[in-house]
């Protein structure tokens, strides 16, 4: 019943890193000035009641510039899908199957990582 | 030990634990068996079963979902953890997803230790650890509506 339908980002990164996109420019950019991101991809899984705000969508392809926290992240992910917002505060992130400390120090995504919206569990 | 795709498994000490996640009903006798150890004096079982009354509403069906690599993940830290509590000897955890009727087996817990104590307690620390910090969710499904549940147990422990 559920759906597992699979968003590609491809087009969407330039305006939805908007504010943050400008503040995290690399110290010591090219010769020229312009400073070049490296580009990444962050997988974004989205389960239970997350999944279902998203309308069905359970993984999201992030293409985000070098440099991003969970945290810019799972805010790129509430632009997209705006119904989430509701969910936000109690939603727990997980990067590559471990639980992000929400009072540790900010955590950089990496090319390739896993980074899942965790709604509060019911299990067992 | 190494799994299939080359990567060294942690599993000092764990002692072939078994840990499970399917989307099929749990098959109770084979995890006893599996706990099963000549030197245990005991065998401490918890089954979590799915009730028919939430609040004073009907509970139609109940349906699980899991982040499955993760939950894995989870549930072996768990039981290294009881194990680094008590003296315990083999452990088995198995989760169900899917749909589940009422009251069958969502989850079930076994343990054998040589004295019963270490058993109990590992058996109570494994479920309450589940509640808190396994990522797997129910969703309830009534006459007239649905819901998902939050455990206050993992609410509890994270909240900032």
């Amino acid at each position: 019943m559920e759906l597992n339908e699979v968003e590609r980002s491809g087009e969407e990164e330039e305006e939805a890193g908007g504010a943050h996109h400008q503040q995290r420019r690399r110290q010591g950019g090219s010769p020229s000035g312009r400073t070049e991101k490296k580009q990444i991809t962050v997988r974004a899984l989205l389960f239970a009641h997350a999944r279902e705000l998203a309308g069905g969508v359970s993984e999201v392809s992030l293409h985000i510039d070098d440099g991003w926290t969970t945290a810019q992240c799972l805010e790129n992910i509430l632009t997209r899908f705006p119904a989430l917002k509701s969910l936000a505060s109690c939603l727990t992130l997980a990067l590559n199957d471990n639980y992000v400390d929400k009072n540790a120090p900010p955590m950089l995504v990496k090319d390739g990582d896993e980074l899942a919206l965790i709604p509060p569990i019911s299990g067992g | 030990m190494a799994s299939a795709n080359g990567k060294v498994v942690e599993e000092e000490g764990v002692e072939d634990d078994v840990v499970e996640i399917k989307e099929k009903p749990l098959d109770i006798m084979r995890y006893m068996d599996a706990v099963r150890d000549s030197s245990a004096g005991a065998i401490a079982t918890f089954s979590g079963t799915t009730r028919d009354t939430f609040e004073g509403q009907e509970v139609l069906e109940l349906r699980y979902e899991a982040y499955e690599t993760m939950a894995y993940r989870e549930l072996r830290k768990i039981c290294q953890a009881a194990r680094e509590r008590w003296e315990l000897k083999r452990m088995a955890v198995a989760h169900r997803t899917g749909i589940v009727p009422i009251g069958q087996e969502s989850v079930f817990i076994a343990v054998s230790s040589i004295h019963r104590q270490d058993a109990l307690k590992a058996c109570q620390f494994v479920i309450d650890e589940i509640k808190a910090s396994v990522p797997i969710w129910k969703k309830e499904i009534y006459n007239n509506g649905e819901s998902w549940k939050q455990n206050s147990e993992f609410l509890t422990r994270n909240t900032t």
